[in-house]
C-alpha cells in the first residue's frame, strides 16, 4: 500500500465544535495562567540544567587545578634536591647532613 | 476568479481579522481560531495522539492569543501559528516521553502474532491509523515534524521548511529518510 495515502489517512479527525471550545478557552484566565506556569516549569528545568552542568565543570576545573599545583610543587621540591649526595644509608645521610653544618651552611 | 486569486483574498481577509484581533476585537480571534482549529489539532493530534491533543491546541491558541500583539507579520499568519503548534506539541512530546520513560527503549510496532489472518485481511482501517500512529511516535523528533506537516497535513516542503526554519532540501531529504524508516515499521501492513 502507498506510505502517503497511510499517512493521509492517518490524520485525526477533528472533534465537533472544537473551534469555539478552543476560542473560549484560549482567552480564558484559566488556560492564560496553565500556559504562564508551564513556561516557568520550562525555565526552571532548563535552569536546572545549566546549574547541573555548570557544577560539573567547576568540579573537573577544581580537580585538575589541584591536581596540577601538587604536580608542580612536587616538581620543585625535587629540584632542590641533589641527587649526586642523596643516599638511602642513614649513616651517609647523617654524614652529609653534619658535613654541611660543619661548614657553616645551616648558620650565620 | 483563478486559484491565486483566491489565495490573494484569503490573506487579504486573514490580514484584515489579525489587524482587528490584535486591537482587541474578540470575534476577530474566533474567526482566527476558525480557520486554524483543524490544522492545529492535526498537528498537535499527529505528535501527541488523540487523547492529549484538544488541551494540547488549547495551549497553542493561548500562546497565539498572548502573542498576537508581538506578531510582527515578517512571516505568514499560518506559518506562525503551525511554528507554535509544532513547538507545543514537541516539547509536551518530550515531557510525555520523559515522564513514560521511554525515549531510548522505542520498540518496532507490534507485529501479528503467528497464526493470526496476515495484515491485509485483519487490519481494519482503525487499525491501520494506529499501526500508522505509533511508527510515526518512534520517529526521532526532527523526522516526525516533517512527517507530521508534509505526510499528514499535506503542506507543501516550502512551508515545512519555513515552519521548521530549515531548508527545503533539508526538509525533503528529511522526509524520505523518515519514510525509509516508517517503511521498515510499517512493512508488513504496507505488503513488503
Amino acid at each position: 500500500m502507498d506510505l502517503d495515502r497511510l499517512l493521509h489517512e492517518a490524520r485525526a479527525e477533528v472533534p465537533e465544535g472544537l473551534a469555539a471550545r478552543l476560542a473560549a478557552s484560549a482567552r480564558g484566565a484559566e488556560a492564560q495562567r496553565r500556559v504562564f506556569w508551564a513556561d516557568v516549569e520550562r525555565t526552571a528545568h532548563r535552569a536546572l540544567t545549566v546549574a547541573a552542568a555548570a557544577a560539573v565543570l567547576t568540579i573537573g576545573l577544581a580537580i585538575s587545578t589541584v591536581v596540577t599545583s601538587r604536580e608542580t610543587s612536587n616538581a620543585q621540591r625535587l629540584s632542590f634536591v641533589d641527587l649526586s649526595s642523596a643516599s638511602l644509608d642513614p649513616v651517609e645521610s647523617a654524614a652529609a647532613r653534619l658535613a654541611l653544618g660543619e661548614s657553616g651552611e645551616d648558620g650565620p | 476568479m483563478g486559484a491565486t486569486g483566491g489565495l490573494t483574498e484569503d490573506r487579504d481577509e486573514e490580514d484584515s481579522l489579525l489587524a482587528r484581533a490584535r486591537s482587541g476585537d474578540g470575534s476577530a480571534f474566533e474567526q482566527l481560531v476558525e480557520l486554524h482549529a483543524p490544522a492545529v489539532y492535526r498537528i498537535v493530534a499527529g505528535h501527541l495522539g488523540e487523547t492529549d491533543a484538544e488541551d494540547a491546541a488549547q495551549e497553542v491558541f493561548t500562546r497565539i492569543f498572548l502573542g498576537l500583539k508581538g506578531f510582527k507579520g515578517d512571516a505568514r499568519f499560518a506559518t506562525w501559528v503551525y511554528r507554535i503548534a509544532t513547538n507545543v506539541a514537541l516539547t509536551r512530546g518530550k515531557k510525555k516521553r520523559r515522564r513514560l520513560g521511554f525515549e531510548n527503549s522505542a520498540s518496532p510496532a507490534p507485529e501479528p502474532e503467528a497464526g493470526e489472518p496476515g495484515p491485509h485481511e485483519s487490519l481494519a482501517r482503525g487499525e491501520q491509523r494506529d499501526a500508522v500512529r505509533r511508527a510515526i511516535e518512534q520517529l526521532p523528533e526532527e523526522f516526525r515534524a516533517v512527517v507530521v506537516l508534509r505526510g499528514i497535513e499535506g503542506l507543501p516542503f516550502e512551508e515545512v521548511a519555513r515552519v521548521l526554519g530549515i531548508l527545503r532540501p533539508t526538509a525533503e531529504s528529511r522526509m524520505a529518510r523518515a519514510k525509509e524508516r516508517l517503511r521498515t515499521l510499517l512493512g508488513r501492513i504496507m505488503g513488503d
